[in-house]
């Protein structure tokens, strides 16, 4: 077995067809976009190089600052809902008095299996500010407080960050909550006995040990804000105007509504690029040193 | 190692030379050689045409067309009427999605378009640039198709750089102002008939708690409509000037029009939550009596009469003139008109004049099935008196069919501007009205977009 290993050219054998696979369904359409990204393409004929015009363009371009903003919006919302709720409610489940877990969980991981289109319809006509039922409920409390809630340019865009993580929150919870109960209980047992608070156990011992499954959470969480596009679609269509564009949503409008696919990839490279940034800086500032230690000395050791 | 490599390198260098000697000893050819070719290439033609339709020889063809539960009626029974003619042609039916011509531009960017396609406006924009359809200037009047059309749709199969790309299906359609008249005589308003009364009507309908107007405004067609319904009021050209660069909003009557229609907005003219609503929401505001006006194009007045019955009514003029100006500022200038649509050909399909007279009579035949099964007037063609609908007639589309000659169409639908770098942002801009944007702001964001789309 560590013979095998050990000849490179095996390796590379086994893993070449998988290799030219993923190459050709992933990577190529990727390098496409990069190389249309320096186009002036209308999606049809072959285009004419024009350099980086397109990129000049693209950060001369108001609604570019307008959807680049809208995702780091839409990303934070999706961290505080996804990920630090959802770690909140994993604790609280972990918590043995906790009754009906089963029931919970289920519940939470409904709207995930839901499509995308249903969730959408349903919560635009809860919102819809004459006959939705969240104004509705508070006509009857008595509340003079009215929303357009996707009309309103200052809020629709967290109405629709908020849509997105609560379709997908079950999704993250699952995760996390595999994730604690997989964690020894030995562990647990031991920081009671040395008289460790809930809260001193829960910080001490069961976060640090989730911190790989919450950095993969949190890396679903911000690309996810970034790549929103469905909701907008459904919801707003981008709108009032333009205020709730994202990345995706200026790419769909470059390619499809002034067929400037050209101009299209461009923006689709930024967002890879800022898909990048956010993955790296994400591994950086949580990643484990002590295990990239121990990693790095094995390497070594096999050499 | 090396030699081996070296001859195999040769020998590959030697079988492409010769490939290319082949290809370039082809591509010369003289003068006779290209006129027999050519002959040879019309009588194989000529042979397979004859052969289809004696039967003799089985093809398919794919019609990409709508194909909905509404449609497929319509479309099957142009689909027989081709049969009559070809009884060996088969036929496969691709419906249409609604995607912006997504598909179809896929699809012509991998050489996979069917042979016959519905096509709009922007669907031609993106494939005639790229010689994916079939210019039918020829057969547009070899087929007969243009004999059969209205005088007043005779230039309807041509695009704006002046090719046939269609067999035109459409014909014009109006942008209503539909109005609930029980609302209006329950409440004891008047129905407006100028802008001083339309404020006044409003008014007092929020006073009453009534929407004055509903609309879906997610939709751009919807809003660039209630914008024509009053800058035609002073240029009949309404957003299709301003597209075209022959007109800008800091021009007097558009200055005047969008003043007017922002005082409205802020007074509260439509529903809360306008440029998220969709169009069951806002229909359903307008039938339950919850609104009194509703904008839509005339396609809807079927759907509404079965809603409201005779209570359904529409303004012959918007009243959205000048008080005592009514006759005088265009009456009867409508927001809407012709859209570019029909049916259209692949430019590679094989054998081009048996498949656009598939596609002529196609087209023909899905107008009279439409007005068979859907209850639509065709406004391009006129229909044989011996044909009836099998779905009543509504009154009310009777009289605007009677009305449509009547009606002026100088402007267009938003989605039928091939300015689409206008269109877009403009669509964008009108959203931002309806949300708190004001006139001046509206005036010189839209006076930018002329200049940059121009």
């Amino acid at each position: 077995m560590n013979k095998m290993l050990a000849d490179k050219k095996t390796i590379f054998i086994f893993t070449m067809p998988c290799l030219l696979f993923f190459g050709l369904i992933a990577f190529y359409p990727v390098l496409q976009t990069g190389i249309k990204s320096f186009y002036d393409w209308d999606g049809l004929t072959g285009g004419t190089f024009v350099g980086i015009d397109n990129y000049i363009k693209l950060f001369q371009d108001k609604l570019f600052a307008r959807s680049f903003k809208n995702g780091l919006l839409v990303a934070g919302v999706l961290v505080l809902l996804q990920v630090i709720v959802g770690l909140f409610l994993t604790l609280l489940l972990l918590d043995k008095r906790i009754k009906c877990k089963k029931f919970i969980k289920t519940s939470f991981f409904i709207p995930v299996v839901l499509s995308v289109t249903a969730v959408c319809q349903l919560w635009s006509s809860i919102l819809n500010p004459e006959i939705g039922l969240i104004n509705r409920v508070l006509e009857m409390l008595g509340s003079s407080y009215q929303q357009d809630w996707l009309s309103d340019k200052s809020i629709a865009i967290f109405v629709i960050a908020f849509v997105n993580a609560w379709q997908y929150m079950g999704y993250e919870f699952v995760i996390m909550y595999s994730s604690a109960n997989a964690i020894p209980s030995e562990y647990i047992e031991a920081s009671s006995i040395d008289g460790a608070s809930r809260w001193q156990t829960n910080f001490r011992i069961i976060i640090p040990m989730m911190k790989d499954t919450l950095r993969t959470c949190l890396i679903f969480a911000v690309t996810g804000g970034f790549n929103i596009y469905a909701q907008m679609q459904l919801l707003t269509q981008g709108g009032p105007g333009t205020a709730t564009y994202s990345l995706t949503y200026m790419t769909f409008r470059s390619a499809f509504k002034l067929r400037k696919y050209g101009y299209g990839c461009t923006v689709a490279v930024v967002l890879i690029l800022q898909c990048l940034c956010a993955l790296m800086l994400i591994n950086t500032l949580l990643s484990n040193k002590e295990e990239e230690g121990k990693r790095r000395w094995r390497k070594r050791s096999v050499q | 190692m090396k030699k081996k490599m070296l001859s195999v390198i040769m020998a590959g260098a030697m079988a492409v030379s010769m490939l290319a000697g082949c290809s370039a000893g082809s591509g010369i050819q003289d003068g006779d050689k290209k006129i027999q070719d050519e002959e040879e290439q019309a009588r194989i033609v000529e042979t397979k045409q004859e052969r289809t339709k004696q039967g003799e020889a089985k093809r398919t063809l794919k019609i990409f067309s709508h194909y909905g539960e509404e449609e497929k009626p319509a479309i099957d029974y142009a689909v027989s009427k081709v049969k009559e003619k070809y009884p060996n042609l088969e036929f496969e039916i691709e419906a249409h999605p609604q995607d912006d011509g997504q598909t179809l531009k896929t699809r012509a960017a991998t050489g996979d378009l069917p042979d016959i396609m519905h096509v709009n406006a922007g669907d031609v924009a993106a494939l005639s640039t790229s010689g994916s359809l079939l210019v039918l200037d020829e057969y547009v009047k070899s087929t007969g198709y243009e004999d059969i059309l209205l005088d007043s749709a005779k230039d309807t199969p041509y695009y704006t750089d002046g090719k046939a790309y269609i067999f035109p299906d459409g014909g014009a359609q109006a942008l209503l102002l539909y109005y609930n008249k029980r609302v209006f005589e329950e409440n004891g308003i008047k129905i407006p008939e100028n802008y001083e009364e339309l404020k006044e009507a409003s008014e007092k309908l929020i006073e009453k708690d009534i929407i004055p107007c509903s609309i879906f405004a997610k939709e751009g067609f919807v809003i660039g409509g209630f914008f024509d319904m009053f800058a035609m009021k002073y240029n009949t050209g309404g957003l299709k000037a301003l597209s075209e660069g022959k007109a800008h909003a800091s021009d007097e009557g558009y200055t005047k029009a969008i003043t007017k229609m922002i005082d409205l907005v802020d007074l509260g003219f439509f529903e809360a939550g306008a440029t998220s609503t969709d169009y069951e929401t806002a229909q359903s505001l307008f039938t339950t009596g919850q609104a009194a006006m509703f904008i839509n194009g005339d396609w809807d007045i079927s759907s509404l009469t079965e809603k409201l019955g005779d209570d359904l009514g529409y303004f012959e003029s918007y009243p959205m003139a000048d008080a005592g100006k009514e006759n005088e500022q265009n009456p009867y200038a409508f927001a809407g008109g012709f859209s570019y649509e029909g049916v259209a050909v692949s430019a590679t399909t094989e054998d081009p004049d048996l498949v656009a007279d598939v596609a002529a009579i196609f087209a023909e035949e899905s107008i009279i099935g439409g007005y068979i099964y859907q209850a639509k007037i065709p406004k391009i063609i006129s229909i044989d008196p011996d044909i009836k609908p099998e779905i009543e007639i509504p009154e009310l589309s009777i009289k605007e069919g009677e009305e449509i000659s009547k009606m002026t169409f100088d402007t267009t639908w938003t989605h039928a501007l091939p300015n689409v770098e206008f269109s877009t942002p403009f669509v964008e801009t009108l959203q931002e009205m309806l949300t708190g944007m004001d006139a001046q702001e509206v005036i010189d964001t839209i006076d930018d977009l002329v200049d940059s789309a121009n």
